[in-house]
């Protein structure tokens, strides 16, 4: 990995690389803008069109024709005709990236950064603030929340299902707040598993390598009665510990169970209700260092942290008429993690309901109502200490959406409104307007502002959690005791606010090009700042043995805006050979008032640069050779050099029911690290080489 | 705690700046260029499966030819997809009726019976039926009817042309061979946009 960061690191002090890729980028662009002679096929993102209209259309153009995502608007429309950055990571792009976890595939997305901590934690956000507590990234599964509000992150550890029965991950980068409420500030991820109707069918999937110490899944799902479908899972994966920067084998191992359950009805021709429910356990191995008051004032634990997850979700959807349908939803969600410092039981209950309709031609407006009760018990440590430890929070919820068409059908407005009510907060409102222009079937251009939310988490509110000790009689203490750094709740935190920009551009510049830009401008206010006020040491002789504490309180004193460009483009040159470029750009900038010693420089922890360039093959005989080549940028901030990295799938179909895959991982690296966590002192490990063999089985 | 260098990141933020600008003025240029004059067809919203595969039966239909039963005159008789079992296609197929397929007004009919299959032209055999495809495919083997289906590994199991959802748009299989035992004879035109061809 040294040979790598010093050839980039030298190159790009003689030579600007980040404007030359962008001027390639642009050359590139322009000249397959202006092609001649390419055929102009019409694509037809034909949506709410009828069945009589589509025949109208030959095979060529109905093939070209996308199945909708729903994230964007809460309603089915294809990507061309949404008008926020949206990105749709399909099962074909999950199975032939060889990822074994989700967040893995998460990578292959512009505009999303991605670290992996260590061998079961990842940082992931979108558009900037990532830490292991990144919180302005909502994550959805099958429209249930994966966020947890104790630590306003999701734990990617225990959120697993069955990779084969994933349909698709919508991914919409931008707020998301209108619609989906506080929290989705960056960017919004669902998760949305495959309806039973096409899962029939067995499927044992089994497999081994090298950090992939051993998994294994099964599925069996098939009709129940003349109306409806079920399917049954189960997954075991066990992974192997990474490697410390030393070369010293670190301790975050694990293994992971998943049982789950799901079956769709459709009791009228208008009705269908879907049921899940989903178990889940994991034994995650992790390294955090504690402080401590006595020599030599700070511990490494290495622990096995257990945490569970079950879960139970209803939907019941109703066409009304041909232009208005309802969907009601209910989940249960009962989580229990611990971590060395922290633990935490919480259950969530959440009802959801929403309606769509249209009043007037040309308008289509959707509503909702939302009510969550949460509550949880906490264990605090000795290291984090809690006044409340348990507590019951209610959020009420609204939203309001109307789509207008203007221009006859070639431009459409949309806005929208999201309320809130949660009551240690207050009353929210989250707004947004989003215009789209389709001047023809190829081109699509849009643009948006919106106002998003993030509330301040149980943790920044209620929790103290001490960070490090500095020991008596080393500077900078000169006192005889030692000096816990702690930060202070601070239950008067305001929520932070968002006002974005963005702007995006798509071209489906033939049958086998196409193109998609986004570029965004985001004004931050009210950002999470903390201040270390020296003059604020006070003595605590509880805990023993007596000490002082330099409190570093929480506060909303730091803004700032950050603005970038995410670019995605598909090419497939001959039949068997598709390739997907990926480059995004991102600038922070985060400043605090007044200025002082300041944990916020943490925010600035993304990558200036990130590069993806996936290549599929299909090659004769069933074979399929998958390539992945993916550059991300310093992240100086941190201490984490730039790196590339490749990751290779071999496939093999010998017969259609049965596949054997090889796949590797970081090929051309023995480590790398990739994220240096410091808010909940996790010990950081390095992504290794990795190498495993699967076979998957359907009957 | 952590140190930054300041310098580093203003000579770039310079730079970029720069840059940005150039890159707005140049897409703004290519988005004004690549744009045609004319307004044409622009679209809307809410695409479902069932009413892209209805349009695709059709289609099929035209690409497909029936030797016996056309050679005889049928034109005043009308073309019969049938389905069998459940499935949401049935709605939107019947939106469809009265259309014409090679002169023939289209009827949809719903089939309780797999015995009814022989009255059809197309039969579309629903995933609520997939235990029994063998049976089905049977009773039906080499009457001039053709098989559609979205069932996993319907030509493999002898369907005529068979469904496949590829990366967010469908796509589709035939089974030549055994549709060439039915007698029904497949346009080369439909045979070039089939994903997968077997012989």
């Amino acid at each position: 990995m040294q040979n790598n960061s010093l050839i980039i690191n030298n190159i790009s002090k003689y030579v600007n690389i980040s404007l030359i890729i962008k001027l390639i980028g642009v050359l590139l662009f322009i000249s397959l803008t202006f092609l001649p002679g390419v055929a102009w096929v019409s694509i037809c993102n034909a949506e709410s069109i009828s069945t009589a209209d589509l025949t109208e259309l030959s095979i060529r153009e109905l093939m070209e024709i996308e199945i909708e995502i729903t994230t964007a608007s809460r309603k089915s429309q294809t990507i061309a005709n949404t008008a926020a950055a949206a990105f749709v990571i399909t099962q074909e792009d999950i199975r032939r990236s060889g990822v074994t976890s989700i967040p893995e595939a998460l990578r292959m997305v512009p505009g999303l950064q991605v670290a992996r901590i260590d061998a079961n934690k990842w940082a992931i956000s979108s558009r900037g603030f990532n830490s292991r507590v990144s919180n302005k990234l909502l994550v959805l599964m099958d429209g249930r929340t994966l966020y947890s509000p104790l630590y306003t992150t999701v734990f990617w550890d225990i959120q697993d299902t069955l990779l084969e029965d994933i349909d698709r991950i919508e991914v919409i980068r931008g707020p998301g707040a209108a619609l989906w409420g506080a929290n989705a500030v960056n960017g919004v991820i669902n998760i949305i598993t495959k309806n039973t109707k096409d899962t029939t069918g067995g499927l044992i999937s089994v497999g081994a390598g090298k950090e992939e110490r051993g998994f294994g899944s099964f599925r069996f799902g098939d009709t129940l009665g003349k109306n409806a479908y079920y399917r049954i899972f189960g997954k075991y994966a066990d992974r192997d510990e990474s490697k410390y920067s030393s070369g010293h084998d670190a301790a975050d191992d694990w293994d992971i169970y998943t049982l789950g359950f799901r079956t769709d009805w459709n009791p009228t021709e208008t009705d269908s209700v879907m049921f899940q429910a989903n178990n889940s356990s994991a034994d995650s191995g992790a390294a955090t260092t504690v402080p401590s008051l006595t020599p030599p004032y700070s511990t490494a634990l290495v622990e096995d942290n257990n945490n569970e997850g079950i879960n139970f979700l209803t939907r019941w959807q109703r066409i009304l008429s041909n232009t208005s349908d309802m969907i009601l939803q209910l989940y249960y969600d009962r989580t229990k993690q611990s971590l060395s410092i922290i633990g935490e039981t919480r259950n969530t209950y959440d009802l959801d309901f929403q309606h769509r309709f249209s009043p007037l031609k040309d308008h289509e407006i959707i509503w909702g109502l939302g009510y969550r009760l949460t509550n949880d018990k906490i264990k605090p440590s000795y290291s984090v200490h809690i006044d409340q430890k348990s507590r019951t929070d209610d959020l009420f919820s609204a939203f309001v959406q109307d789509d207008i068409k203007i221009f006859e059908d070639s431009m459409r407005l949309t806005i929208g409104a999201k309320f809130e009510y949660k009551d240690y907060i207050g009353f929210e409102f989250q707004p947004n307007i989003r215009a789209l222009w389709t001047p023809d079937k190829q081109n699509s251009i849009w643009a948006a502002f919106s106002r998003a939310v993030r509330t301040p988490s149980r943790g920044e509110r209620n929790a103290r959690v001490d960070f490090f000790v500095l020991p008596p009689g080393i500077p900078p203490n000169s006192s005889g005791l030692p000096i816990l750094i702690s930060n202070i709740p601070n239950d008067k935190l305001k929520p932070e606010i968002l006002y974005a920009y963005e702007i995006g551009y798509r071209n489906q510049i033939s049958d086998s090009i196409s193109m998609d830009i986004t570029a965004f401008y985001n004004i931050y206010n009210d950002l999470r700042s903390t201040d270390a006020d020296y003059t604020a040491v006070f003595f605590e002789s509880d805990p023993l043995p007596p000490h002082l504490v330099a409190p570093i309180s929480l506060g909303n004193d730091a803004h700032g805006h950050t603005y970038g460009i995410e670019v995605y483009g598909e090419w497939q040159p001959i039949a068997w050979w598709k390739i997907k470029p990926a480059y995004s750009f991102l600038h922070i900038n985060i400043t605090k008032s007044p200025s002082n010693f300041s944990i916020e420089s943490l925010d600035k922890a993304a990558p200036r640069h990130q590069i993806s360039l996936r290549s599929n093959m299909d090659l004769p005989m069933n074979l399929e050779l998958d390539l992945w080549l993916r550059y991300i940028d310093d992240l100086p901030v941190i201490n984490i050099d730039g790196y590339c990295m490749m990751d290779a799938r071999l496939g093999w179909k010998p017969t259609q029911n049965l596949e054997l895959s090889l796949a590797g991982q970081n090929i051309f690296d023995n480590q790398h690290k990739e994220f240096n966590d410091s808010v909940l002192n996790l010990v950081s490990t390095e992504v290794e080489r990795t190498i495993y063999f699967k076979v998957t089985w359907h009957f | 705690m952590i140190i930054h260098n300041q310098n580093k990141y203003y000579k770039v933020f310079t730079a970029n700046k720069v840059t940005k600008y150039i890159l707005w003025v140049i897409l703004i240029l290519m988005i004004s260029v690549s744009i045609p004059s004319s307004l044409t067809y622009a679209s809307e919203s809410l695409n479902t499966e069932s009413k892209l595969k209805a349009a695709f039966i059709y289609n099929f239909a035209k690409f497909v030819d029936w030797p016996a039963t056309e050679s005889k005159d049928t034109s005043s008789q009308p073309f019969v997809i049938g389905v069998l079992g459940r499935d949401p296609i049935i709605e939107k197929l019947l939106t469809i009726e009265g259309k014409l397929i090679k002169g023939r007004k289209l009827s949809v009919r719903t089939l309780s019976d797999i015995k009814e299959i022989n009255d059809c032209q197309v039969v579309f055999i629903s995933t609520s039926e997939k235990n029994n495809l063998i049976g089905i495919l049977n009773a039906i083997k080499n009457k001039e009817v053709l098989t559609v289906s979205d069932i996993k590994n319907f030509v493999d199991e002898g369907g005529n042309i068979g469904f496949v959802r590829v990366e967010n748009k469908i796509r589709f299989d035939i089974n030549l061979k055994t549709a060439e035992k039915s007698n029904l004879k497949i346009r080369s035109d439909l045979l070039s946009l089939a994903r997968r061809i077997i012989n």
